[in-house]
C-alpha cells in the first residue's frame, strides 16, 4: 500500500455514528484535522470526545459513516494506523510497579526498537519530557503532574505523526498544565500533528491552530481558532461608539433588515451590534447610521470571550 | 448508633436485588437441588431411605457453597471498601467502626442464612421420602448455620486484616485448610511420634496438644454433620461443635472491631507492588532490559516475580519433596526410587495444577484491575498476539515445577514407560485432561468479568457441569446400558474442546472491548 500523499488531512472524519446501549454518543459528526497542526477538540463532559477519540485510534470501530488516519481506514488499517499514531488516554494507564526507564524501555521493546535504538529514544524522550533525573524512579511515587509527562514520554517513543491527547491536563495544577502546554507545542515544532481533548476550551486558546466544538454528539463548530472568536461566518457582531448620543439610533438600526441584535453596553456611547451577513454589510449599516446623524468615533469587530463562544455553541445540562 | 448498620444493610439489600448475578447464583443452587432431588428419585429404585440420600447431597452442597461463600463472598467484605479508598468516608458520615463491621458483614450472612432457610420444603420432602428425621434436619441447619456464623467472622477478620480482597481470600484458604486437613495431619504426625517413641504419650505438652487436638476435631462441622446423618442420631444439636463455632465467630468478631483501627484505617496502595523485583541491576532479582517480546518480559517479571521468585520457588519445592520423600521413607518399610520419582511426580502435578489456575485467574485480571488494557492494546499487533504473550511469560513462572516434574518421571522412567501406553488409551484421561484445560480458560475468561473470585466460581461451575454430567451417564446407562458410557465420555470431550476454542475468542473479544471501555 502506498503513503498517502502529505497534505492530505491527517484525521477526516466523515458523518461517524456510534451508540452505546440505545445512547447516540455520536450523531453523523464530520471534520478534518490537517497536518502539522495542533487541533484542539473541546466539548462538555459527555459530548462524545472520548468516543471519537478512540475510534480515531483504532480502539472502537466506528457504526456508521467514515474515519481515515493518514489516508488509511480505521476498520481495515489498523496496524498501519498504530505505528503511526500515539494515543494517551484520560486516565493513568501506566504499569506503576515499574520505573520511568523500564516502563519506556518496554513498550520500545513492544514497538520493535533494537537495543541501542531504545536508549537513544528513550534518552530524547526524557530530554523532551524533561524527566532525565527521574528514569529510575517508580512511576507510582511520581506526582500526577510527572506521571502525565510519562505517559506522554511512552507516546512518544515510538515517534508518532499523530498525537491523540485526551483530557491530558485533566487534573493537574497550573504550573504542571503550562509546562504541559509548552511540551506540547515544542513538539508541535518538531512536526507533530497534535489532536487534544479538553473540556476547557480556554485552556487550549493560545495553544491550538484549529478546533472542532463537539456536543451531545453534535459538531457545533470546526475550523480556525481565529474564526471561532470572531464568530464572523453567519452572525458577526460589531461594536459602534458613537461620538455623542443620538435619539432613536438604537430602535432605528434593530428595524433595519438583516440586523439581529442591537443593545447598549455598560460603557456610555457604545452599542453592540449583531446581523446576519447573508442579508445585510457593514456598509450598509454605516450609511444607515450616518444617515441617522450618528458620528462614529469607532466601527470594530467584538471580539467574544472564548467561554462566551464556547456557551453560545453548547447546550445547557448535565449529560 | 446503628443507623449506619441499618443505611449500609438496607444498600447492600438493594445492591444484591439489582445484580442479575445475584439471582442467577440462586437459580442455580435451586438447579442443583433439583438435581439432587432426581437423584435420589433414582436411588429410591435401587436402594432405600432415599430421603437420607437426598439430604446428604443437599446438606453437602450447602458445604461447599458455604465453604465458596467463605473464600469470596465474606472475605471482600471490607477489602472491598479499602480498594474504592471509602472507608475514611464512611467514617467521616459518623458510621463507627461496629456499626461499619456489622453493616458490612450483616447483609452478606442474612442472604447466606436466607439461601439455607429457602431450602426447608426439600428438607421436610426429604423426611416424607424416608431416612431422615425432623430433629436431625434441625440438627444439621444448626451445625450449618453456626459454622456459617463463624466462616462469615473469619472472612471479616480476614478483610480487616488484610489489604485486598485477593489477600484476604488467600487467608481464609489457609485457615480453612489448617483446620480442616492441618488438624487431621498435625494429629497423625503426633501419632507417628508417640508411635515412633520420639516423644512420651504421657508428657503435659502432648496431654495437652491432644485435648486441644480433640476440642478441634469436635468442632469440626464436618465431624458433626457425619454424626448427626447416621440412622439412630439421638443426641442434642446443641453440641461442642455448636457452641465451640459459635463463640469463636463472636471472638472473631470480636477481634475484627479491635483490629480495625490498626489496620482497616491504613491507606491502601492504589499502585500494584514490584514483590520481590528490584529495582537495582542485581542479576537475580532485577528485570534488566525488555527482551524483544516485551508482554512476555512485563508479565514474567511484574506478574510472577521474575528469576527471584522462580529461584525462591525452586528451593521451597525442593525442601518440601525433600522433605515429605524423607517422612515417607521413615514412616514405610521400603521407599524405593520409583516411588521416590511417583512421589515427586504427582505432588508436582499437584504444585502445578494450583499454579496454572492462579495464573489464568490472574493473567488478564491485573490489566483489568490496573487500567493498564488501553496503552498495550495500541501497540501495533492484534490482541491475540498480546494475549498469548502475556500467557507464555506467565507460564515461564512454572518451570521450577516443571524441573521437579520431569525430575520424578527420570527417577520413575520404568513404571511411567509402563503406565504411559495404558493411560493414554483411558478416555477418561483425555477427558480429564481436556476438563483441566477448559477450567482453566474458564477461570480466564471469568476474570475479565468479575472483580473477585473468578476462581472459586470457576470451580463451583466445573463440579456443577460434572455433577450434570455423571448424572446423565448414569441415566443414559440406565436405558442404554454400560456400553454407551465410552462413546459419551468422547462426545463430552470433543464438545469441551470446541468450548475451549470458543473460549480462545471470546477471551479476545472480550479484551478488545475492555480496552475500548
Amino acid at each position: 500500500m502506498s503513503e498517502p500523499i502529505f497534505d492530505q488531512p491527517v484525521i477526516d472524519i466523515q458523518n461517524v455514528s456510534h451508540s452505546f446501549k440505545g445512547h447516540r454518543a455520536l450523531q453523523g459528526i464530520s471534520f478534518q484535522v490537517q497536518p502539522q497542526s495542533l487541533h484542539g477538540f473541546v466539548g462538555p463532559n459527555g459530548a462524545g470526545k472520548t468516543t471519537t477519540l478512540k475510534i480515531i485510534c483504532t480502539l472502537l470501530r466506528p457504526q456508521s459513516g467514515k474515519v481515515e488516519v493518514f489516508g488509511h481506514d480505521v476498520k481495515s488499517s489498523v496496524k498501519e494506523i498504530r505505528k503511526r499514531i500515539g494515543f494517551m488516554p484520560d486516565h493513568f494507564s501506566t504499569y506503576r510497579q515499574m520505573t520511568v526507564f523500564e516502563y519506556l524501555d518496554f513498550f520500545g521493546a513492544a514497538y520493535g526498537l533494537g537495543l541501542e535504538q531504545r536508549d537513544q529514544v528513550i534518552r530524547d524522550v526524557l530530554t523532551l519530557t524533561d524527566m532525565d533525573g527521574r528514569k529510575d524512579s517508580l512511576i507510582s511515587g511520581l506526582s500526577r503532574g510527572m506521571q502525565q509527562r510519562v505517559s506522554l514520554a511512552r507516546v512518544l517513543v515510538n515517534d508518532p505523526d499523530l498525537l491523540l491527547l485526551d483530557e491530558p491536563a485533566s487534573g493537574l495544577d497550573p504550573r504542571a498544565r503550562i509546562e504541559l502546554m509548552m511540551i506540547l507545542q515544542e513538539l508541535k515544532r518538531m512536526g507533530k500533528t497534535i489532536f487534544i481533548s479538553s473540556h476547557i476550551l480556554s485552556e487550549l486558546a493560545e495553544l491550538c491552530d484549529s478546533v472542532t466544538i463537539i456536543d451531545r454528539g453534535l459538531v457545533k463548530y470546526s475550523g480556525t481558532m481565529d474564526g471561532l472568536l470572531t464568530h464572523e461566518q453567519e452572525h458577526p457582531c460589531y461594536k459602534l461608539t458613537l461620538e455623542s448620543e443620538v435619539e432613536g439610533l438604537v430602535e432605528s438600526l434593530a428595524n433595519e433588515p438583516g440586523v439581529i441584535n442591537v443593545q447598549k453596553t455598560d460603557k456610555a456611547r457604545e452599542l453592540r451590534l449583531t446581523f446576519d451577513a447573508t442579508i445585510t454589510t457593514t456598509g450598509n449599516l454605516l450609511s444607515k447610521i450616518i444617515e441617522l446623524q450618528g458620528a462614529i468615533e469607532s466601527f470594530q469587530k467584538d471580539k467574544k470571550h472564548l467561554n462566551q463562544a464556547f456557551l453560545d455553541l453548547t447546550e445547557q445540562g448535565v449529560r | 448508633m446503628f443507623q449506619g448498620t441499618f443505611a449500609l444493610f438496607n444498600r447492600a439489600l438493594s445492591v444484591d436485588f439489582r445484580q442479575t448475578r445475584a439471582h442467577l447464583f440462586r437459580f442455580l443452587f435451586t438447579v442443583m437441588i433439583l438435581f439432587c432431588l432426581m437423584s435420589a428419585h433414582m436411588a429410591s429404585r435401587m436402594v432405600g431411605a432415599a430421603g437420607l440420600i437426598l439430604f446428604t447431597q443437599i446438606i453437602y452442597l450447602n458445604f461447599v457453597f458455604i465453604l465458596m461463600a467463605g473464600v469470596s463472598f465474606f472475605a471482600t467484605a471490607i477489602t472491598e471498601e479499602k480498594e474504592e479508598q471509602t472507608i475514611g468516608l464512611l467514617l467521616m458520615a459518623g458510621v463507627n467502626p461496629i456499626s461499619l463491621l456489622l453493616g458490612k458483614s450483616l447483609p452478606r450472612l442474612v442472604s447466606a442464612l436466607l439461601l439455607l432457610s429457602v431450602q426447608f420444603p426439600f428438607t421436610l420432602l426429604a423426611i416424607t421420602l424416608g431416612g431422615v428425621t425432623f430433629s436431625q434436619v434441625i440438627a444439621v441447619y444448626s451445625s450449618l448455620a453456626v459454622f456459617l456464623f463463624c466462616l462469615s467472622n473469619l472472612g471479616l477478620l480476614c478483610s480487616v486484616i488484610c489489604d485486598r480482597s485477593r489477600s484476604a481470600s488467600t487467608l481464609v484458604v489457609i485457615a480453612l485448610a489448617a483446620f480442616f486437613w492441618g488438624v487431621p495431619l498435625f494429629d497423625w504426625a503426633l501419632n507417628v511420634m508417640i508411635q515412633e517413641k520420639w516423644i512420651a504419650a504421657t508428657t503435659l505438652p502432648v496431654t495437652y496438644a491432644n485435648l486441644t487436638l480433640e476440642w478441634l476435631s469436635q468442632s469440626s462441622v464436618l465431624r458433626q454433620i457425619n454424626i448427626i446423618l447416621t440412622s439412630g442420631f439421638s443426641e442434642s444439636p446443641w453440641g461442642i461443635q455448636f457452641w465451640s463455632n459459635l463463640i469463636s465467630g463472636m471472638v472473631l468478631f470480636l477481634l475484627s472491631c479491635l483490629l480495625f483501627s490498626r489496620f482497616a484505617l491504613t491507606e491502601v496502595s492504589t499502585s500494584p507492588g514490584r514483590g520481590i523485583v528490584s529495582k537495582k541491576k542485581s542479576l537475580l532479582f532485577s528485570p534488566g532490559r525488555s527482551w524483544a517480546n516485551a508482554l512476555m518480559w512485563k508479565d514474567f517479571f511484574f506478574v510472577n516475580g521474575g528469576y527471584g521468585m522462580a529461584m525462591i520457588k525452586f528451593i521451597c519445592f525442593g525442601i518440601a519433596l525433600f522433605a515429605l520423600c524423607s517422612f515417607i521413607g521413615y514412616t514405610s518399610r521400603s521407599y524405593s526410587r520409583e516411588e521416590i520419582g511417583l512421589t515427586v511426580f504427582w505432588t508436582m502435578v499437584i504444585v502445578l495444577l494450583i499454579e496454572i489456575s492462579l495464573i489464568s485467574a490472574r493473567v488478564f485480571h491485573v490489566e483489568v484491575q490496573w487500567k493498564t488494557l488501553v496503552s498495550t492494546s495500541m501497540l501495533p499487533q492484534s490482541m491475540a498476539k498480546t494475549a498469548y504473550s502475556k500467557v507464555a511469560g506467565c507460564l515461564i513462572g512454572i518451570i521450577p515445577a516443571c524441573i521437579y516434574l520431569f525430575l520424578g518421571a527420570v527417577l520413575s522412567i520404568y513404571e511411567m514407560i509402563d503406565d504411559v501406553g495404558m493411560i493414554l488409551s483411558e478416555p477418561t484421561f483425555w477427558m480429564l485432561c481436556i476438563e483441566v484445560l477448559f477450567f482453566w480458560h474458564l477461570t480466564a475468561l471469568l476474570s475479565t468479568y468479575i472483580k473477585w473470585g473468578a476462581l472459586p466460581l470457576a470451580f463451583i461451575l466445573m463440579w456443577v457441569g460434572n455433577m450434570f454430567f455423571f448424572f446423565a451417564m448414569s441415566l443414559l446407562s440406565v436405558v442404554g446400558g454400560a456400553k454407551i458410557a465410552e462413546p459419551l465420555s468422547i462426545v463430552f470431550t470433543l464438545a469441551m474442546f470446541v468450548c475451549i476454542v470458543i473460549s480462545h475468542f471470546l477471551i479476545k473479544e472480550r479484551l478488545i472491548q475492555l480496552a475500548s471501555q
